[in-house]
């Protein structure tokens, strides 16, 4: 009666179709029954796909609409609709039947008063029964929806018990379709099972169909539709949800249930569609449904959040509720399943409830109540780091973004400094979760850096929007208000404190990279008190002072409690404060400095800021000694710091740190402390400075730092030719350079203190050149005798060294210091006379004369090959020329018609230079400073006595 | 043929998901609209008497759901239509873009006999939305809409009933146009039948 082959049944379709239209033409409806009847064969083949069987119906439907109409359209002129009814049922096969009857009996509900039409659906809804094959009583069942819609969505009889009725008659044919719709999955071999799924995806919105109706039934916004919603439909589709015991069913029903009725239904049902989801099967994604529903409430709330109370927080008390519900009742969800719902339900809180942090903190402490009752075993917290991770960061994965549209319907959060500040200061629980996390220190890290990482853009952006307009962009400001709160932030970052990771080759997890981190912040929070220092506790130096000074003891400390670690802990923690208390130093210094500056403008306090500032240089020497105790003390006991190059690296450091210290307390006129921070310097220079080179740097530092104080020497002629401190200072400074290890480093370093004796102005403090000759000794510590000492001294240590190429460098390079003495000042004065001068550059003629010859002697030695060689490299050193650093190391420098800003571009020569080479550099150094003596002439005519 | 036969005409509207296509029919047929957002389930019509140029029909509007996935058992209801309706958002620039493709997929499913003569209507919906957050500009709807071969355009709120009567006695024409050519192929297509009831297994006609 049907054919197997879909294209003939679709043809067979469409010419029973049109044949049928033609007798309608006619008139003939026997005929065109026959026809009808005819084309409804098809729809009797089982072994239709549901997606060609939909096709096939929908041609059936388009026919059998046209059939309707004629039906209508000639009731009861042509015929009368009852007997019609009664006479299709007499149709051959049951499909074909009732599809005719399903046909007749809408049409009647045209013209008949209200009780014939419900017995006429009654009578319909029975007879689809027949019906028993998923598919076919599926659309048999659809058939009924699509043809009764028109009737049932009418709102002319809208009586209480009309809607009733209605609503009971869609909620059978759902009943009943949702039946069908989970047998299909039990049908057939097993082996079928996924093709069945297959198909009742396909076919889900068929049953889907039926709550869409519904939907559209309770339209009409008004406490009667609400009434019917709550108490005849909802219940019944909950209670539908609950029995199928079919995790397809449930998810799709429960989905659809939420997406078709009116989202403020939901609002005040919500309490009975959460506790469905406790009975759900255990492999239902509770989750998925969830945020589903949250995001659908979120509609409402956007749309009503004008209306609303804000300290009416029903929505969030009932997720409460719900989350203590499941934890006690529903033993198969699990711990993956509960951050995430957590997490949904603190970012509706968020969105909702802005500024009601305490329901945060309460869900916080509830998975902290669970994470503590479980006692999680370091895997299971490791089985949902990414979950953590976002939980705790407020972020969301988008990565796993398929096609559903309930990932694409996230909550955003503004996750931006100020708003993690909030976190982190009013919800303990947030804090106590991550340091529950300690057994993954990864995890723990990778939090707190990635919200450190944010508090540092903010303020760097904050920072940015204020220099480039006066609007200040205040999304991400924070502000810390009271030392509590800094204890509070310091205790959350307490894990990244004390993390120490011995595998310095990850340069991602790094130590010394976290620690940077922290010295980062450091700055921040210091940047940030004094930014809101006028709105904050932090009003006086003395209030910041102790934030710093609380920032500094978190550094550190170890954690407490954790005894098993204690030891190692300490040590961690000493090597990380090598990173990170430098820049608590910096922002001691920073104290220092606005001291001084309200030092000078408020007179009758001028002794508490001179106290305050001592006892800041007191807080600072501590600090350096601690670095230095750790350096020194520690050795043996921490491979690390046994690091005999870390250990160099850090000590030269501290010794770096004291000299800028007493620049400063020089510089604010703190003679004993400057004098106390140099002492200590050398202290450290005498006692761990052991390798050559740094020492020969460490000296050059000094004596650049010795050169530009002021205070040291005192103020009157008396005290500054006396016996004062610069003076021991600068003495002590030029005894080390003498007895630097190399020959060529005593000679540099002592030329170099010779400086120390002739003081310089410093434009960047408002010092000028002096004219006046007289007021100028006044001014600076200036001793001709001891330069001019200090000069042959450097000499004659040049002139011991054998290496004649060295020894020629290093006289030209002291032929330099000469002549600036002798272009700075008068003869007298620095004792550095013309015919000093000429006496030094005829002992570097003689001795450039004989190193020439020896490169002479050593060229004609060379073969032909060996010459060829040369030539080659003469042209390079066309090109490159070459010039000794202050070091003794050689260097490449671009040629001279380069300008001498490209001269910083020197590079380092590796490997040896030839011989050729070496003679060179102090030859053409020797040209240049004739070149200078020669030039110089014609600006100072002093020049011209120096022979060339 | 005799007056008393009523056309129906079948309109299906199409356009990605959230541009206002449930809106618009509920608009047009019931002249009702609500603020909320429901999903549209699977393809489901409303019916509506009109009256164009004197002659009576049945417009059976075809709501559509424009995410895929509730488009479970296909777009079969495609076929048979007489003009389509391509919706998109003014205020998302994504759902105009999808425009095209909406037409296309229609025109590869529909089975219609001639595509480039088969009516379709272009609407700009949600046209109340405030001037700052439109980013679609008229001039390149109208673009699209020459491009596409004349496509009436019309720019509507469903919000705020503007042009939306318009736009569906348009379509109502267009549709009725549609609907009269097909009929006038009506006899091709039925002896196209006949012919392939004969080459058919004789066993269809021993009912």
């Amino acid at each position: 009666m049907y054919t197997d082959n879909f294209d003939h049944a679709k043809s067979n379709i469409k010419q029973n179709s049109i044949l049928m239209k033609r007798q309608l033409n006619k008139y003939q409806l026997m005929e065109s029954l026959r026809f009808a009847s005819l084309m409804l064969q098809e729809l009797r083949n089982p072994n239709w796909s549901p997606k060609q069987y939909y096709e096939l119906y929908i041609l059936v439907f388009d026919s059998l609409s046209i059939l309707s109409d004629y039906l209508i359209d000639n009731h009861p002129k042509k015929h009368h609709l009852a007997d019609l009814y009664e006479l299709v049922q007499y149709s051959g096969n049951v499909l074909p039947r009732l599809y005719l009857m399903v046909t007749v009996g809408t049409c009647y509900l045209n013209f008949e008063d209200t009780l014939t039409k419900q017995e006429i659906l009654k009578d319909l809804i029975e007879m689809a029964r027949g019906v028993q094959n998923p598919i076919r009583g599926l659309f048999l069942r659809y058939f009924i929806s699509q043809r009764t819609k028109q009737y049932l969505l009418e709102k002319v009889n809208d009586t209480l018990e009309v809607t009733k009725f209605n609503c009971q008659f869609i909620l059978n044919n759902f009943i009943e379709m949702n039946k069908l719709w989970v047998r299909l999955q039990y049908q057939g071999p097993l082996r079928d099972r996924d093709q069945r799924t297959k198909e009742r995806k396909e076919l889900q919105i068929l049953v889907g169909s039926q709550l869409v109706r519904l939907s559209q039934i309770i339209e009409d916004d008004n406490d009667k539709s609400f009434e019917t919603y709550s108490k005849c439909i909802l219940p019944v589709l909950l209670e539908q949800v609950n029995q199928c015991k079919d995790t397809i069913g449930q998810e799709y029903l429960f989905d659809i249930i939420c997406r078709v009725f009116p989202d403020h239904y939901h609002f005040k049902t919500l309490k009975q569609l959460l506790n469905t989801t406790i009975y759900l099967n255990s492999d239902v994604d509770i989750n998925r449904l969830i945020i589903l529903l949250i995001n659908r409430l979120k509609d409402y709330v956007n749309r009503e959040i004008v209306n609303m109370d804000p300290s009416n927080d029903d929505i969030f008390q009932i997720f409460w509720q719900y989350i203590n519900d499941i934890q006690s009742k529903n033993n198969d969800f699990s711990l993956n399943q509960l951050v995430l719902l957590i997490q949904n339900i603190i970012h509706l809180s968020l969105t909702w409830y802005k500024d009601n942090l305490v329901h945060i903190e309460n869900l916080f402490q509830f998975l902290f109540g669970v994470f503590e009752k479980q006692t999680l075993s370091n895997d299971a917290i490791e089985s949902i780091d990414p979950l953590i991770f976002q939980l705790l960061t407020f972020t969301k994965d988008l990565e796993n973004n398929d096609n559903d549209d309930v990932n694409n319907m996230i909550i955003p959060i503004v996750s931006n400094s100020s708003f993690y500040y909030e976190i982190i200061i009013n919800c303990p629980s947030y804090t106590k979760l991550l340091l529950y996390l300690n057994t993954n220190k990864k995890l723990q890290i990778s939090i707190i850096s990635t919200i450190i990482d944010q508090f540092l853009k903010d303020d760097l952006s904050s920072t940015q929007s204020v220099k480039t307009s006066n609007t200040q962009d205040n999304s991400g400001s924070w502000v810390i208000h009271t030392r509590n709160e800094i204890e509070i932030l310091l205790t959350f970052l307490q894990p990244l404190i004390e993390y120490y990771h011995r595998d310095d080759d990850d340069s991602e997890n790094s130590s010394s990279n976290r620690q940077e981190l922290i010295s980062k912040l450091c700055h921040t929070i210091f940047n940030n008190i004094i930014k809101n220092k006028k709105v904050t506790s932090f009003k006086t130096i003395e209030d910041q002072l102790e934030a710093v000074i609380i920032i500094k003891n978190y550094l550190n400390s170890s954690s407490s409690g954790d005894n098993s670690y204690h030891g190692t802990t300490n040590q961690k923690n000493n090597s990380n404060i090598l990173i990170t208390y430098p820049s608590i130093i910096a922002i001691f210094w920073k104290l220092i400095r606005m001291s001084n500056f309200y030092k000078s403008k408020i007179i009758e306090k001028r002794d508490y800021y001179d106290n305050l500032i001592k006892q800041i240089f007191k807080y600072i020497s501590r600090c350096n000694n601690d670095l230095y105790d750790i350096v020194t003390f520690n050795e043996d006991v921490n491979d690390k710091i046994n690091n005999i190059e870390t250990n160099m690296r850090v000590v030269d450091y501290i010794f770096k740190l004291n000299v800028t210290n007493a620049n400063l307390a020089d510089q604010l006129g703190y003679t004993e402390l400057a004098y106390d921070f140099f002492s200590q310097a050398f202290t450290i220079f005498e006692e761990s400075i052991s390798d050559s080179k740094t020492q020969f740097q460490a000296l050059n530092y000094m004596t650049q730092s010795l050169q530009r104080t002021r205070s040291l020497y005192g103020e009157n002629k008396e005290e500054i030719q006396g016996d004062n401190y610069y003076n021991s200072l600068i003495v002590r400074c030029t005894l080390h350079g003498s007895k630097l290890l190399k020959k060529q480093d005593q000679c540099r370093s002592v030329y170099l203190c010779s400086h120390l004796w002739w003081a310089t102005e410093i434009n960047s403090i408002g010092e000028e050149e002096a004219i006046d000759e007289s007021k100028s000794s006044q001014l600076f510590y200036h001793n001709g005798k001891r330069l001019l000492e200090c000069l042959q001294r450097s000499l004659r240590t040049a002139d011991s060294i054998m290496d004649n190429v060295q020894c020629c460098e290093l006289m030209v390079e002291i032929l330099n210091r000469c002549l600036y003495y002798f272009a700075r000042g008068e003869e007298f004065e620095t004792m550095i006379t013309s015919s000093y001068v000429n006496g030094l550059i005829e002992l570097i003629k003689s001795n450039l004369k004989s190193l020439n010859l020896e490169e002479t002697t050593n060229n004609l030695s060379l073969d032909e090959s060996n010459n060829k060689y040369n030539d080659d490299r003469s042209g390079i050193i066309e090109n490159f020329e070459h010039v000794a650093g202050l070091d003794g190391q050689y260097w490449k420098s671009p040629s001279n018609n380069v300008s001498p800003a490209v001269i910083c571009q020197a590079q380092l020569v590796k490997g040896k230079l030839s011989i050729h080479d070496m003679i060179r550099i102090p030859t053409e150094h020797f040209k240049r400073t004739c070149n200078y003596i020669v030039k110089q002439r014609s600006v100072d005519s002093r020049f011209n006595t120096i022979i060339v | 043929m005799s007056t008393r036969k009523k056309n129906i005409l079948k309109v299906i509207i199409l356009g990605d998901s959230g541009v206002g296509k449930t809106s618009l029919m509920h608009r047009y047929v019931n002249n009702k609209y609500s603020q909320q957002y429901k999903a549209t389930i699977g393809a489901d019509f409303l019916t509506k008497e009109v009256d164009v140029d004197d002659k009576v029909a049945t417009m059976q509007v075809w709501d559509t759901a424009g995410q895929e996935r509730f488009q479970s058992l296909g777009v079969a209801f495609y076929r048979g239509a007489d003009c389509c309706v391509l919706v998109y958002d003014v205020t998302n620039t994504k759902s105009f873009e999808n425009i095209k493709t909406w037409r296309d997929e229609f025109l590869v499913h529909a089975n219609v006999s001639s595509p480039e003569t088969f009516p379709f209507v272009i609407l700009g919906n949600k046209i109340d939305c405030e001037e700052n957050k439109k980013v679609v500009n008229t001039k390149s709807a109208q673009e699209l809409a020459q491009s596409l071969g004349n496509v009436p355009l019309f720019f509507t709120s469903a919000k705020d009933a503007i042009n939306v009567d318009n736009a569906f006695e348009e379509i109502a024409r267009n549709a009725l146009q549609q609907n009269q050519n097909d009929a006038d192929a009506f006899e091709d297509d039925f002896n196209d039948a006949i012919n392939i009831q004969l080459d058919g297994e004789p066993n269809s006609c021993s009912c």
